[in-house]
Order: structure tokens, then C-alpha cells, then sequence
């Protein structure tokens, strides 16, 4: 009975598995992985947008190009629920979307990162490559095989669950309710991991100094002074502050503007 | 001699193309080394470099949007030069450092090249066509496997002594500036993501997350169990005020 209420296919579930073998082939610094998660998204949301107009869709395509950063395993599940999110929610809630990707990332990747990469791998890898210093190729085969089988099996599953999970919770009876609910945890949580990120993705120190009398007077440790990162909450402010004045259309300008001012300002010394 | 660096170049594209993708994790040194050393007709020598090397970089991962130096064309060009050179382990380390250090300002280089992606996602979207998305994609994984497959299969072909006097060519302080932009880059993106989140009534959270990570030195996942915490209350708190006023959700 259920079932009849979902949209979304074990096939199409399975096209969006696939499409995440590709999922950072155009990972950026400006929005990390925004394209490849649209992309993963494709098979559900041409099934979820079919009938609806053009520019809902343009809408639903600009929303998943936000700046987006997860591991490469947790995303299933964020990519899974998203799915979710977008088969049930109405157009006037769709800011949701943005919220719960920004609240996820920043825990998803967290435990990703602890799992797959400082436990399981580590674990694995030491003991196929002791194997293989040996030089026996069941080492290599031994690593390919049980790593493998661990990433992608927990892909597969992510996937299944977040979006199936995702369902059950919005279907469950007070959905609107669990949808405002749920946007303004995802915006709060999201709120504290852009703040977070501000200290550890955008990265800035001034190098110049000059002598004084005696002494060196190192610029950056006067910042450091007034508060640490004070350059990074500058830098993020002018371009959040420049993207709202502008609607979003000074984002090429700004992407050009830095790499020359960073460039620019290495080269003198300035920066570094 | 060329077709066998043409054909480890070939790996090389797709070892990176797993770094960008499905993570099987080909790309990590016992399995890149191993098949490169099978391609060069040397399979112990690949086990054993890429074993070593492997046990040597276990701790080395991409965090967040940190690039580390790159294992997977260390290994891979550190390989093939121990094999073609008489399988002594210690050459093939020696020569996968510096390569997996050059190699980091290449990655650096390809995310940065990548950027122009967006403002072309952006184009096609207005068109409101899924489908037309995928061709970045292609482009992607295109510039990817050369971007990899490239470098070593010169770097093996003309031998790591010629790519170092290339190297010494190209002036430092262009390479120093990419690293120094592309680490000013990500601000723009959360610009972009506060554009849509901050409001009037919510501002109190960012600064509360940027408190966190600046004063206590905590990191992401800390700052985000705290959030969830502050989140939840908040939310509770809400739904006890409409509890009052019209029945709120039974949490």
C-alpha cells in the first residue's frame, strides 16, 4: 500500500547508485561537489519533476548547485533522503532542501571520514599490504575485495535507506508538521556548520611584516589580536554580502576576482 | 617501451578517475602499484613498492577541502621506475615522493581549472533540462583522466630527472598563488549557502558555530553534535509554544 505512494523505483534508486561513480569528477573549490550531486539527483527528480513546469525545474536544478561537501559515501544518504524530500514537499517549501543538505554535510562527513578512511581502510590496507610485501598478490586481491564490498555495500544501503526512510517520516501522518519542523533544525544545524567552516574551509594569513624600532611587527598576529580568523569572517561576509546585493550574478566576477587578488597578493608578499 | 608507459599512463587516468568516483580505492598504493607493476610485466616489484608505500601514506586522506599530496601518481610513477630500473623498493620510494608532492599542486590546479564548471552548470540550468547537466560530468571525467593519466605518462617516459628541470622552469610564485586563491575560493560558496540560510532571526547560530570553532578549537563533527543539541531544543521549545496555542506535534 505503500508503496503505491512512491515514486521513485528500485531501477531509478539503482541509475543514481551508478551516477555516483562519477559523483566528484567536477569537484571545485568554489562549490565543491554542487554539480555531482545534482547529477546523482537526475533519475529522481526528471521522474518527480515530469509533469510540472519549466521553471520549477530550472528552480530545482539552481537549488542543488548550492555549494555542497560531503564524504564520498555518507552523500548516498543525504542523496537518498533529498529524493525524499523533493517527491513530497510543495514548491513553497523547498528551502528545506538547501537547509538539510547544509545540516548533514558537516556531521555526514565527519563520520565518513572516521569510518571509511581512519578505521576500515587503514585496518584493511595494513593487513593486505603485509601480505603483499611478501609478494603475494592476495594482498592486493584481499584489499580490493573486502574494501570494496564495505564502501559500496554501505552506498547501496544509504541510498535505500534515505530515501525510504525519508518517506516513511513525511508519510507518517503530520507531514507538514514534520516538514517545518524539520527545516528549522536542518537551517539551525546548517547555521552552525557554515559558522564552523568559516574558521576551517577558507584559509588566509598574512605573511608581510615590517621592522619597527626594534622589534617586527607581524600583521597577522596584530589581527590575531583583535580576534583569529578575522580576515576569513571579512572575506565570507563580503562575498555573502556581495552575492545578496547582486542577486547572485557577481559569482563568475567574484570566482576571477579572488584567484587574481590571491595570486596578486602572493607574489608581493602579502599573502601566503 | 612506449606502448608500456602509454599503457601505465592509461591506468594512471582511471586511478584518478576512482579518486573522483566509486572509491574501490585502485587508487591507493598496494592496488595502483600492484597493477602497475603487472602492466610493466614485474608484478612482485608492484607488490612490494606498493606495499610499502601504502604502510608509508596509511594516514594520508583528503579532509574537508584539504588536498593531500598525491598517493596515487606517487605510487604509480614510483612503480614503474623501480621496475624498469631492476625492482630496487628504495628507488621506487624515492622517486613517488616528490612526484606525489608535484602532484598535489596538480590536483590544486585541476579544482581550480574545474571552477569555470559552475557558471556553465548554472547557464544550463536555465533551460531547466536534467539531462544537459551530464555532459559537465563528461567533461569532468575527461579532464580528470588526463589530468592524471598525463603527467605519468611523461613523468615515466622521459624519467623524473627531466620533469625536474621542467619544474624549475616554472616560476614558484605561480604556484605558491594558486595555493594561496584556492584557499580563498571556498568563501565564496559559503556566501552562497548563507545567502539562502541566514535570515534576521536565525544569525545567532552562525555566530554560535563560528564561536565554537574559533575559541574552543573544536572541529566540524564536534561543532555539528553541538548544533544538533541547540537545534532540537530550539525545536522543542517551538513546539511547546504551539502546543499551547493550537496542538502542536507529538515529539
Amino acid at each position: 500500500m505503500e508503496n503505491q505512494k512512491r515514486l521513485l523505483t528500485k531501477k531509478d534508486l539503482l541509475k543514481m547508485y551508478f551516477r555516483g561513480y562519477c559523483f566528484q569528477s567536477t569537484q571545485n573549490f568554489e562549490r565543491m561537489q554542487a554539480i555531482g550531486f545534482l547529477s546523482m539527483m537526475t533519475p529522481a527528480l526528471e521522474k518527480i519533476y515530469q509533469d510540472r513546469p519549466k521553471e520549477e525545474k530550472v528552480r530545482a536544478m539552481k537549488r542543488h548547485l548550492q555549494f555542497y561537501n560531503n564524504h564520498n559515501t555518507m552523500n548516498h544518504f543525504v542523496v537518498g533522503l533529498c529524493s525524499a524530500l523533493e517527491e513530497t514537499t510543495d514548491e513553497d517549501h523547498k528551502e528545506l532542501l538547501t537547509s538539510v543538505k547544509a545540516g548533514l554535510m558537516g556531521p555526514l562527513a565527519g563520520v565518513g571520514d572516521a569510518l571509511y578512511f581512519n578505521t576500515f581502510y587503514p585496518i584493511l590496507a595494513s593487513i593486505g599490504a603485509t601480505i603483499a610485501l611478501e609478494g603475494n598478490v592476495l594482498g592486493a586481491i584481499f584489499l580490493f575485495l573486502s574494501f570494496g564490498l564495505i564502501n559500496h555495500g554501505s552506498k547501496w544501503l544509504f541510498l535505500k535507506l534515505g530515501y525510504e526512510k525519508g518517506m516513511d517520516m513525511i508519510l507518517s501522518g503530520q507531514g507538514n508538521k514534520v516538514i517545518s519542523y524539520m527545516t528549522t533544525f536542518a537551517t539551525i544545524v546548517g547555521l552552525f556548520v557554515v559558522g564552523q567552516m568559516i574558521t576551517s574551509t577558507v584559509s588566509l594569513k598574512v605573511i608581510f611584516e615590517f621592522a619597527s624600532g626594534e622589534g617586527v611587527i607581524q600583521i597577522q598576529s596584530l589581527l590575531d589580536k583583535i580576534t583569529p580568523k578575522l580576515l576569513n569572517v571579512l572575506l565570507v561576509g563580503f562575498c555573502w554580502w556581495s552575492i545578496k546585493k547582486t542577486d547572485g550574478k557577481c559569482i563568475t566576477k567574484l570566482l576571477y576576482g579572488l584567484m587574481a587578488l590571491g595570486i596578486l597578493l602572493s607574489y608581493i608578499g602579502f599573502l601566503g | 617501451m612506449i606502448l608500456k608507459c602509454l599503457l601505465v599512463g592509461i591506468w594512471a587516468g582511471f586511478c584518478g578517475l576512482d579518486a573522483f568516483g566509486p572509491q574501490f580505492q585502485f587508487r591507493k598504493p598496494l592496488l595502483a602499484g600492484t597493477v602497475t607493476g603487472l602492466l610493466l610485466g614485474d608484478l612482485r616489484t608492484g607488490l612490494v613498492v606498493g606495499g610499502t608505500l601504502e604502510l608509508m601514506w596509511l594516514g594520508v586522506n583528503a579532509v574537508g577541502a584539504y588536498t593531500p599530496p598525491d598517493v596515487t601518481t606517487g605510487a604509480i610513477v614510483g612503480t614503474a621506475i623501480a621496475a624498469l630500473t631492476g625492482g630496487d623498493v628504495s628507488v621506487g620510494v624515492t622517486a613517488a615522493i616528490p612526484v606525489a608532492t608535484l602532484m598535489q599542486q596538480g590536483i590544486i590546479l585541476l579544482k581550480t581549472i574545474r571552477n569555470v564548471f559552475n557558471g556553465w552548470a548554472e547557464k544550463l540550468a536555465e533551460a531547466g533540462d536534467f539531462r544537459k547537466l551530464d555532459q559537465l560530468q563528461v567533461y569532468g571525467v575527461l579532464l580528470t583522466f588526463f589530468m592524471y593519466a598525463i603527467p605519468c605518462f611523461v613523468t615515466i617516459y622521459v624519467g623524473s630527472a627531466a620533469i625536474q628541470s621542467l619544474l624549475d622552469v616554472i616560476p614558484a610564485w605561480i604556484l605558491t598563488g594558486l595555493n594561496v586563491a584556492s584557499k580563498m575560493i571556498p568563501a565564496i560558496g559559503l556566501g552562497m549557502l548563507l545567502n539562502y540560510m541566514l535570515k534576521k532571526s536565525n544569525w545567532q547560530y552562525l555566530v554560535l558555530g563560528f564561536a565554537f570553532a574559533n575559541y574552543l578549537g573544536l572541529n566540524l563533527f564536534a561543532v555539528s553534535i553541538i548544533a544538533i543539541g541547540i537545534a532540537g531544543m530550539h525545536c522543542c521549545l517551538e513546539n511547546k509554544e504551539a502546543q499551547s496555542e493550537e496542538g502542536g506535534l507529538d515529539l
